[in-house]
């Protein structure tokens, strides 16, 4: 009984009220963009959505119980898991001319990337906790490598949003780990320089579209563009309070396509304005500097790693997709985590923050002034 | 490892959620009222009402013509084929019962030729290209006519549906589901019972609609079909020019703005309205058109909220100069026959029927298929032969040559020439007169009655062609004569040598005239010089043009004698087809020869009462091996019995 009681104590209770907060909000959110006003009913995905929460928390209690240093072990192997299912999406047919998903029946489809990021961030963990591979430049090709195989492989799908993740998940990791500022930021000017040919040579036409068409959306305004338009007028006519739960009418006249899932920030922003929109953005921030906390507090390197990679991870995907909505970032598929309605979105943001609250619970206590080393 | 790094971390983040925040701000604070507009623009919608177009009545205030309320049966495809086949068999079934007809019936309309695969397959095609052209579409060319023709050769639209899902995911589904969502038309203008039985059976099921529409009804069906004219669509050019000298903004606009003009031009809202496209609903479309009205209207949640209105007007009615009894008894008289009657007023030219024959069914026309069998009639039914037929007038037209002996040759009317049978008008040329038996010297009088050729012939000759040709202008020979409804000119050329003089006197030649010419001829031979303006427009008053030919009653006198004769003394080419017993008719009877055939163009013209001339009347037969009395003349005789109410 003690021993449970210890463990409770331990548990990072303040990251797990943040979430709740956001979790809500996903709740909310999800019902109120799935209401279709010519049936004057709502559609199942709300339902749904509790459902993939439910799993999602039971997923989060699980992850408590291992100490993530045994999780460690398997950080290669899983990583090598996840490669080989992202190419066994490739034997399937193409749903909206990509391959994304492996699909299991008719009720669920895996996608392999969410949860290759999981895997992504582990294994660099992993292997950037050995200082050792950080002093020289050569050692830091493994890590790009780690990040890069799949970013390439993703791209190919293609799913240009999620391939994009892995970039700042290496670069937060890296920069965490101690790796010389005058390395990345050589790495990220031959990225930099790189861009331009991978623009022209690298993406489908629809891509370079989506990555330019949110410069000029009025001039596109019926597919990319359309979306864009849409979401911005949504979140401004939010204004300061809000139209009211339910009331936003462009979300119950469906003016905006996939308003449960990339767009729900702008039914958020719509219903709720800057009060409630703000407000969400302020928790995601207080979810990620509670997370940087237990990264502060932990001395072990591997599981500072993890934390960084998860706050670079979801800070990323959160301001891409709410940069995205209003119009300072190219409309990508992504979802917001934790919010946006989808079964292997929330599944994977569950499986992060279980990592980061694990992190929290078993922590080594280390006495010592002098930083851990191997 | 450093733990700076980590509170460096933290700044990022904290600094990238204020980039966010301060765009939030930026959108939802200082632009809020833009879009605010934009959000509540989205939410305004037009709805256009529709008012009748103008009736038309007789000048006896029959209606001839009239927008009636009509319902069709309609199905939204996406809300009712694309659901389980149970359903959809369900559906079917409701709706067969309450139609009164059998489920095959409905699917074999739903899935039969012309049904919902073709229309839905046109309207994608249509989508796929006008995105294609906006660059838009993501799918290749082969890929888009694939969607299509997924949905054309599919066994049920579900099944369409689903494999659409499956190959081309959400972005092909919103192209179908799209399309899908329009309305269907069952059947067209069916009965009210069946509509009330819809309503009342099937009202209730998601995606059966009953459309209120409206139909043009005929209560006389294929009488006068030539006057009232039909409705159709503008053609592609025809609608453009309209819609640049703003024939279809003019009223709306100042309603609904001129984005939403646009918006509903765009949606070919306009060109789909019929127009009408023959006859007095062509002449007087801007009269009878109805002004659509427009409703602004926002959409809240719960349903909408009326912004702003405009009510539409209805078309103006429209009265004819045409008695529809008067006017069937000239299409009864003409049964049978190809030709046409015409019946005027000859003081103050009304038209009181203008018949021709063959005819076709108002009622039945607005059927595409129907359309192109008639166009392709041999006997060309479409054609208003009394306004747009042209034919050699044979022997009619020697009482207007009479008319301009009498006023160019001082003592015509005593002027006597002998009649052998032939003349000789030059070395090669001679001319014959077979319509009666050779006779001593002859006057006027006699020869119109006899229409005798060498009698005309040298009186031709003795006017020449110059006078020929302008006494002919001033009858209005080879001009429009106004009428309302639009007419040919005929063909008037001054004949130069004696041949063609000759040919003239007779009405032969490349001469081509109308029968309404021929009747305001004759008019303006009874009523004493006055050429008419034909209408068929009822006006308050006439005051229409009317041009005094400077006429002389006292030579006109022998002229309609000689007419009077024609039709009442024995002998006359009419005497024995167009006498009354107690009404005195005047008139000329021809026969045109057709080149090359045995056949004739007969004709009669003439007018009645002949003491106190009311109407004139032109009867043209075509192609008829008969002759101008026995053929013309009884048809004339019918229609003025008619008229007159006079029993044989």
């Amino acid at each position: 009984m003690t021993m449970m009681r210890k463990k409770l104590s331990r548990v990072p209770w303040a990251l797990v009220v943040i979430m709740c907060a956001i979790l809500a909000y996903g709740v909310v959110f999800v019902f109120s963009a799935s209401y279709r006003a010519q049936e004057n009913d709502f559609t199942a995905d709300p339902y749904k959505q509790v459902v993939w929460m439910a799993l999602g928390a039971a997923v989060f209690v699980a992850l408590l119980v291992p100490n993530y240093m045994k999780l460690g072990r398997f950080a290669y192997l899983i990583y090598a898991v996840c490669l080989v299912l992202i190419l066994a999406s490739y034997l399937f047919p193409p749903v909206n001319g990509a391959r994304r998903w492996i699909p299991f029946g008719s009720f669920f489809k895996l996608q392999p990337s969410e949860f290759m990021k999981i895997a992504v961030v582990l294994a660099l963990a992993k292997y950037l906790m050995y200082r050792d591979n950080l002093s020289r430049a050569r050692k830091l090709a493994v890590p790009f490598c780690l990040a890069l195989v799949p970013t390439v492989l993703i791209l190919r799908q293609p799913d240009l949003g999620t391939a994009l993740l892995f970039i700042p998940i290496l670069f937060a990791l890296l920069y965490s780990a101690g790796a010389r500022v005058k390395h990345l930021g050589l790495a990220a000017a031959i990225g930099l320089a790189l861009l331009p040919p991978l623009y022209f040579f690298g993406l489908k036409d629809y891509q370079r579209k989506r990555l330019t068409g949110f410069l000029h959306p009025e001039r596109t305004s019926l597919q990319e563009g359309y979306q864009l338009v849409q979401s911005k007028i949504a979140i401004g006519s939010g204004g300061l309070t809000g139209q009211g739960l339910g009331q936003g009418s462009q979300n119950w006249m469906e003016a905006l396509p996939y308003d449960q899932t990339d767009f729900i920030f702008a039914v958020v922003g719509e219903e709720w304005g800057l009060v409630g929109a703000g407000g969400l953005l302020l928790l995601y921030l207080a979810l990620f500097a509670a997370s940087i906390s237990i990264a502060l507090r932990t001395r072990e390197p591997f599981g500072r790693l993890i934390v960084a990679g998860v706050v670079g991870l979801l800070a990323a995907q959160v301001y891409i997709n709410v940069g995205m909505t209003m119009g300072l970032m190219p409309v990508t598929g992504m979802t917001l985590p934790l919010v946006s309605y989808g079964g292997s979105s929330m599944l994977s943001s569950f499986i992060l923050l279980g990592l980061v609250a694990n992190v929290a619970m078993h922590h080594i206590p280390v006495f010592s002034s002098r930083e851990f080393t191997c | 490892m450093r733990r700076n790094r980590f509170k460096i971390l933290l700044i990022v983040v904290t600094l990238g959620t204020g980039v966010l925040m301060g765009r939030l701000a930026h959108l939802q604070i200082f632009d809020h009222r833009r879009y605010l507009k934009d959000a509540y623009g989205k939410r305004v919608r037009i709805e256009v009402t529709r008012a009748p177009r103008g009736a038309i009545f007789d000048r006896n205030g029959l209606v001839l013509a009239q927008d009636k309320p009509a319902y069709d049966i309609a199905i939204i495809p996406g809300l009712i084929c694309t659901r389980s086949p149970q359903a959809e068999a369900e559906t079917i079934d409701i709706l067969a019962r309450a139609m009164h007809r059998t489920p095959r019936e409905i699917r074999d309309r739903i899935y039969g030729p012309q049904g919902i695969r073709d229309r839905l397959a046109k309207d994608m095609q249509r989508h796929l290209r006008w995105l294609a052209r906006r660059n838009m579409l993501k799918l290749s060319d082969e890929e888009a006519q694939e969607l299509v023709d997924v949905v054309r050769m599919c066994e049920t639209l579900a099944q369409a549906r689903a494999d659409i899902r499956a190959r081309f995911g959400t972005g092909g589904l919103r192209i179908f589901d799209r399309q899908a969502a329009g309305d269907f038309v069952l059947e067209a203008d069916v009965k009210p019972s069946v509509r009330d039985s819809v309503i009342i059976e099937a009202g209730d099921i998601h995606g059966v609609k009953v459309l209120s529409s409206s139909k043009r009804h005929y209560p006389f069906g294929e009488s006068a079909c030539h006057v009232l004219g039909y409705l159709g669509q503008l053609s592609q050019e025809e609608y453009r020019a309209k819609e640049e000298e703003g024939f279809f903004a003019e009223g709306l606009v100042e309603v609904i703005g001129p984005a939403r003009y646009r918006t509903l031009e765009r949606s070919n809202y306009f060109a789909v309205q019929p127009v009408g496209r023959a006859g007095v609903e062509r002449a007087l479309e801007g009269e009878m058109r109805p002004c659509p009205g427009a409703r602004l209207v926002a959409l809240v949640r719960d349903g909408r909220e009326t912004l702003g209105r405009s009510d539409a007007q209805p078309g103006g009615n429209i009265t004819l100069t045409i008695d529809i009894h008067l006017q069937k008894a000239a299409e009864d008289a003409l049964a049978g026959l190809k030709g046409a009657v015409v019946v005027m007023d000859v003081h103050h030219g009304e038209i009181l029927a203008l018949a021709s024959a063959p005819r076709y069914d108002l009622n039945t026309f607005r059927r595409l298929e129907r359309y192109n069998l008639l166009r392709s009639d041999e006997d060309a039914p479409l054609v208003h032969r009394a306004v747009r037929g042209q034919y050699a007038p044979g022997s009619t037209f020697k009482i207007l040559e009479a008319v301009a002996a009498v006023h160019e040759i001082e003592g015509f009317e005593n002027v006597r020439y002998e009649c052998h049978g032939r003349i000789r008008l030059g070395p090669n040329t001679v001319f014959h007169c077979r319509n009666h038996a050779p006779t001593g010297p002859m006057c006027l009088r006699d020869a119109l009655k006899k229409s005798c050729n060498i009698f005309f012939y040298r009186t031709a000759s003795r006017l020449g062609g110059a006078r020929l040709r302008s006494w002919s202008e001033r009858f209005g020979i080879g001009r429009h004569t106004g009428i309302e409804i639009g007419d040919a000119a005929g063909n008037l050329v001054q004949p130069r040598t004696e041949g063609e003089i000759a040919n003239m006197a007779i009405g032969q030649g490349p001469l081509l005239v109308t029968p309404l010419q021929m009747a305001r001829v004759v008019a303006a031979i009874a009523n004493g010089g006055k050429l008419v303006t034909p209408h068929v427009l009822l006006y308050p008053e006439a005051n229409l043009e009317t041009v005094d030919l400077g006429l002389r009653e006292d030579r006109l006198e022998p002229v309609r004698r000689g007419m009077w004769a024609v039709v009442n003394e024995r002998g006359g080419t009419a005497y024995r087809h167009a006498r009354m017993k107690r009404l005195e008719v005047a008139g000329k009877t021809g026969t045109a020869e057709i080149a090359n055939s045995n056949l004739n163009n007969a004709w009669f013209a003439g007018f009645a009462p002949f003491d106190r001339p009311q109407i004139c009347i032109a009867v043209v037969i075509e192609k008829t091996a008969g002759h101008g009395g026995d053929t013309a003349g009884p048809v004339a005789r019918e229609v003025l019995r008619a008229y007159f109410h006079e029993d044989s």
